[in-house]
C-alpha cells in the first residue's frame, strides 16, 4: 500500500483529503505544521507528499528544501494562485501544484500522474479476474485477452482506478473525453453509454459497472 | 528663449540706446565747442588784421599823396605775410572791388553780409570741395569808401576732429558692449541657475520620482518658490504614498479574503462531492456533513460581518445616548450562554454612565471582544467586563487570562484576515474579522482602543467614550 503524507493545517480539508485518499486505497498520514511533519520524515518513508504552502512554524517552501534531498515526489496544495506562487512553487521542486479549490477527482488523478512518472504505480490492475496492463494496453480476462478502442481502454482504468467510487457523467466526459467538453452535443451524445455497454459486453461487467440513476456509473467490488 | 537670453537682449538694448544717446549729446556738445573755439580765433585774426591794416592806413592817409588801393594792396600783403597763419587767407575789398587777395580764385559766398554796422564782425561758414571755410567780414569807412576786410579760414580740422571723435566714441561703446555683454550673461546665469535647478527638480518630479526636492537656499523670490516646491512636493508624496498604502491595502484585502474564502469552498464542495460520489459509513456521512454545515456557516459569518465592514465604512452612523449598565447587561445576557459551554466565567460590574453611540452596533464590538477572550481562555479560566466612570470619560475593559499575544502581532490584530494563531482561531471558528469589524465600529465613535497584553499572562481591552451627559452639560450651560 503506498504511503502518503498529508501537511495541511485546515483540519476540514486534511480530512476531507484522507477520507478520499483511504478509500482510493492509499494508506494516509495526516500533520498540521510544518514542523511535526519534518520530525516524521526523519523515522519515515513515505511515497508521496500534499503539502500546504501556509503553515504553522514551518512554511511549505521551507519544509520543501528539507524534503528535496529525500527523493519524495511533493504536490503542493495551495489557495495561493497567482502565477508568482505557481512559478515559486514549481521552482522549489514540487512535482504539482494543485490551487484550492479543488475537487477530489482532480485530486486523485494528480496523484496518479505523480506516482506513475515516479514509477511508484503499479503498471497491471486487477479487477476481479480483469487484468489490465496499463504499459503495453493489454487487457485480459482470465487468460482470454480482449480486444479495446482506445476509448473504452481508457474507461475501463478510470472505473478500475475509482472502484466504488459513483462517476458521474459530467466527470467520465471530463476524464475520457475532455475534448467533447465544451461541444454543445454534450447533453444529447450517448457516446458514454455506448461504451459503458461494449464494456459490460466484452468483460461481462454487466452486474459489476452499475448505473447510477439520474448521476452517472459505479465499478462495484 | 532662456530667461538669461532675454535679460541679456533687453539689457543690451537698453545699454546701447543710451550709449547711442549719450554719445550723441556729448559728440554734439563737444563740436559746438570746437566751433566756438574756431570762430573766436577766425574773429580775433580779423581783428588783428584790421587793425593792423587801419594803423598802417592812418599814416598813409596823412601823407598828401597816395594811391589808396596800391597801399592797400601792399600794405595787406605785408600783414598777411607778417601776422596770419598758413590755414588763413586775407581779402580786402575796397568799395566793392577786390584789391587784395591771398590767393587766386577765392570767390566770396554770396550770402556773406559786408554791410553791417562798425564794430560788428560778421561770419559765415562754407564746404568748398571737402574743404571747411569759415569768413569773416568787417567794414569800415575810409576816405569816401568803404573798405572791407575779410578773413577766411580753414577749419577742415574741426571736421576730422569731429570724425575722430565719432570712430574713438564708437569703439569705446563697442568695448563697453563687449564687456557689458559678458558681464550681463555671467550675472543673469548666476541669477538664473536656481531657476534651472528647479526646473531639473520638477522635470525629475513629473516624471514619477517623487523624493526628488529642491536645494536652493535664500531669500529671494526663487528660493520662495522652491520651499513652496517643496511643501508641495511633501504633501504629494504624502498623498502618492497613503494611496499607494491604499492600493496595497485594498489588493492585501482582495488576497487574504480569496485565501480565506477558498477554504471552507473546498471543503464544502470537497465533501457534498464524497457524499455524493461514494457510499460512506454514517459515520462518515456525519462527519462530512457537519463539516459542510459549519465551514458554510463560517462562510456565513465571514459575508456578514464583511458586509458589515463595507456598509460601515461608507456609511455614517447614528448615535443615540445609551445608558452604559443597561448596554453592558445586555452583553452580558447574549455572551454567558456561549462562555458558560466553555466552562469559562464572566464577571461583570458597572458604573452609571451615558454613552453616545448604536446600541447594536456597540454590542458587536463587545460580543466579539469578549468571544474573542473566550477563544483565548482555556477551560476554568474568567473573563472580566466592567465599565468605570473617570472625569468625563467613560472605560469599558474586557479582560482575559488566556494565551496573550506577542507585541510583533499586535500592531497588525485589527487588520482584516489576520489571525495570531490561524488553526487555534480556525478551530473556535474565526475568521480574522472580527477586530478588525470592532476598530471600525469604535473609530466611528470616536472611542479609543487600547490593547495591552503579555503572552501566557492575558489580554486587556481598554475602550474610551467619552460621556454623553458631558456634552448635554455643555449644551445646556452656553
Amino acid at each position: 500500500m503506498l504511503k502518503i503524507l498529508i501537511v495541511e493545517d485546515e483540519k476540514p480539508i486534511s480530512d476531507l483529503i484522507v477520507m478520499n485518499l483511504t478509500r482510493a486505497g492509499y494508506n494516509c498520514t495526516a500533520l498540521y505544521d510544518g514542523e511535526s511533519a519534518a520530525d516524521m520524515l526523519e523515522t519515515n518513508n513515505f511515497d508521496l507528499i500534499l503539502l500546504d504552502i501556509m503553515l504553522p512554524k514551518i512554511n511549505g517552501y521551507e519544509l520543501m528544501e528539507y524534503i528535496r534531498p529525500m527523493n519524495i515526489p511533493v504536490i503542493f496544495i495551495t489557495a495561493k494562485a497567482s502565477l508568482d506562487d505557481r512559478i515559486k512553487g514549481l521552482t522549489s521542486g514540487a512535482e504539482d501544484y494543485l490551487v484550492k479549490p479543488f475537487e477530489i477527482v482532480e485530486l486523485l488523478a494528480r496523484i496518479n500522474i505523480v506516482l506513475r512518472r515516479y514509477n511508484k504505480t503499479e503498471s497491471v490492475l486487477t479487477f476481479k479476474d480483469i487484468t489490465v496492463d496499463t504499459d503495453n494496453h493489454i487487457v485480459k480476462k482470465g487468460d482470454t485477452a480482449i480486444s479495446l478502442t482506445p476509448k473504452e481502454f481508457e474507461l475501463l482504468v478510470v472505473f478500475i482506478r475509482n472502484k466504488n467510487i459513483t462517476l458521474f457523467r459530467d466527470r467520465l466526459y471530463e476524464l475520457v473525453w475532455p475534448e467533447l467538453i465544451y461541444s454543445d452535443e454534450l447533453s444529447e451524445t450517448r457516446t458514454l453509454d455506448l461504451h459503458i455497454q461494449r464494456l459490460r459486453k466484452k468483460l461481462a461487467l454487466k452486474n459489476d459497472l452499475k448505473t447510477i440513476y439520474n448521476a452517472g456509473y459505479r465499478l462495484a467490488e | 528663449m532662456k530667461f538669461r537670453y532675454k535679460v541679456l537682449i533687453i539689457n543690451m538694448l537698453l545699454l546701447s540706446a543710451v550709449l547711442l544717446a549719450v554719445g550723441y549729446v556729448i559728440l554734439k556738445r563737444s563740436y559746438e565747442l570746437a566751433l566756438d573755439t574756431q570762430i573766436e580765433n577766425a574773429v580775433l585774426e580779423n581783428n588783428l588784421a584790421e587793425a593792423s591794416i587801419e594803423y598802417s592806413l592812418l599814416s598813409v592817409i596823412n601823407s598828401p599823396r597816395y594811391d589808396l588801393d596800391s597801399e592797400l594792396a601792399s600794405i595787406s600783403g605785408q600783414v598777411y605775410a607778417g601776422m596770419m597763419s598758413d590755414t588763413s587767407d586775407l581779402i580786402i575789398l575796397y568799395s566793392g572791388n577786390q584789391v587784395f587777395s591771398s590767393e587766386e580764385n577765392i570767390i566770396i559766398p554770396d550770402d556773406l553780409i559786408l554791410q553791417v554796422d562798425n564794430n560788428i564782425k560778421n561770419y559765415i561758414i562754407t564746404e568748398e570741395d571737402g574743404k571747411l571755410f569759415i569768413y569773416i567780414a568787417s567794414f569800415c569807412k575810409i576816405d569816401k569808401g568803404i573798405l572791407n576786410i575779410i578773413t577766411r579760414r580753414d577749419i577742415t580740422g574741426l571736421k576730422r576732429f569731429v570724425k575722430k571723435s565719432i570712430n574713438d566714441y564708437r569703439s569705446l561703446s563697442l568695448i563697453i558692449l563687449t564687456f557689458a555683454t559678458l558681464i550681463i550673461y555671467i550675472i543673469s546665469y548666476f541669477l538664473t541657475r536656481p531657476l534651472e535647478k528647479l526646473n531639473k527638480v520638477t522635470d525629475a518630479f513629473a516624471k514619477g520620482s517623487y523624493s526628488e526636492r529642491s536645494d536652493i537656499k535664500g531669500h529671494d523670490e526663487v528660493a520662495l518658490l522652491s520651499d513652496k516646491f517643496n511643501q508641495m512636493a511633501d504633501s504629494v508624496e504624502t498623498h502618492i504614498g497613503e494611496l499607494n498604502d491604499m492600493i496595497k491595502r485594498r489588493d492585501q484585502f482582495v488576497a487574504d479574503f480569496t485565501h480565506e474564502i477558498k477554504t471552507p469552498m473546498t471543503a464544502i464542495i470537497g465533501y457534498a462531492d464524497t457524499l455524493r460520489s461514494m457510499e460512506l459509513s454514517e459515520k462518515e456521512r456525519l462527519t462530512a456533513l457537519n463539516y459542510i454545515f459549519s465551514e458554510g456557516k463560517r462562510l456565513e459569518d465571514m459575508s456578514m460581518k464583511l458586509f458589515d465592514l463595507i456598509y460601515l465604512k461608507s456609511n455614517a452612523i447614528e448615535k443615540k445616548p445609551i445608558p452604559a449598565v443597561s448596554l453592558g447587561n445586555d452583553i452580558v445576557n447574549s455572551v454567558k450562554p456561549l462562555l458558560l459551554t466553555d466552562g469559562i466565567t464572566l464577571k461583570h460590574d458597572f458604573e452609571q454612565g451615558i454613552i453616545a453611540g448604536d446600541r447594536e452596533l456597540l454590542k458587536t464590538v463587545f460580543i466579539n471582544l469578549i468571544d474573542n477572550a473566550r477563544k483565548a481562555s482555556s477551560k476554568g479560566s474568567e473573563v472580566i467586563f466592567k465599565g468605570n466612570k473617570k472625569d468625563n470619560l467613560y472605560y469599558f475593559t474586557v479582560q482575559d487570562f488566556g494565551v496573550g499575544i506577542k507585541e510583533k502581532d499586535l500592531n497588525r490584530i485589527c487588520d482584516e484576515f489576520y489571525m495570531v494563531d490561524k488553526s487555534r482561531s480556525r478551530k473556535k471558528g474565526g475568521a480574522g474579522l472580527g477586530l478588525s469589524l470592532a476598530s471600525l465600529i469604535l473609530n466611528k465613535h470616536e472611542a479609543v482602543m487600547k490593547i495591552e497584553s503579555t503572552p501566557n499572562v492575558g489580554t486587556t481591552f481598554n475602550i474610551c467614550f467619552k460621556l454623553s451627559e458631558e456634552v448635554n452639560g455643555k449644551n445646556n450651560n452656553e
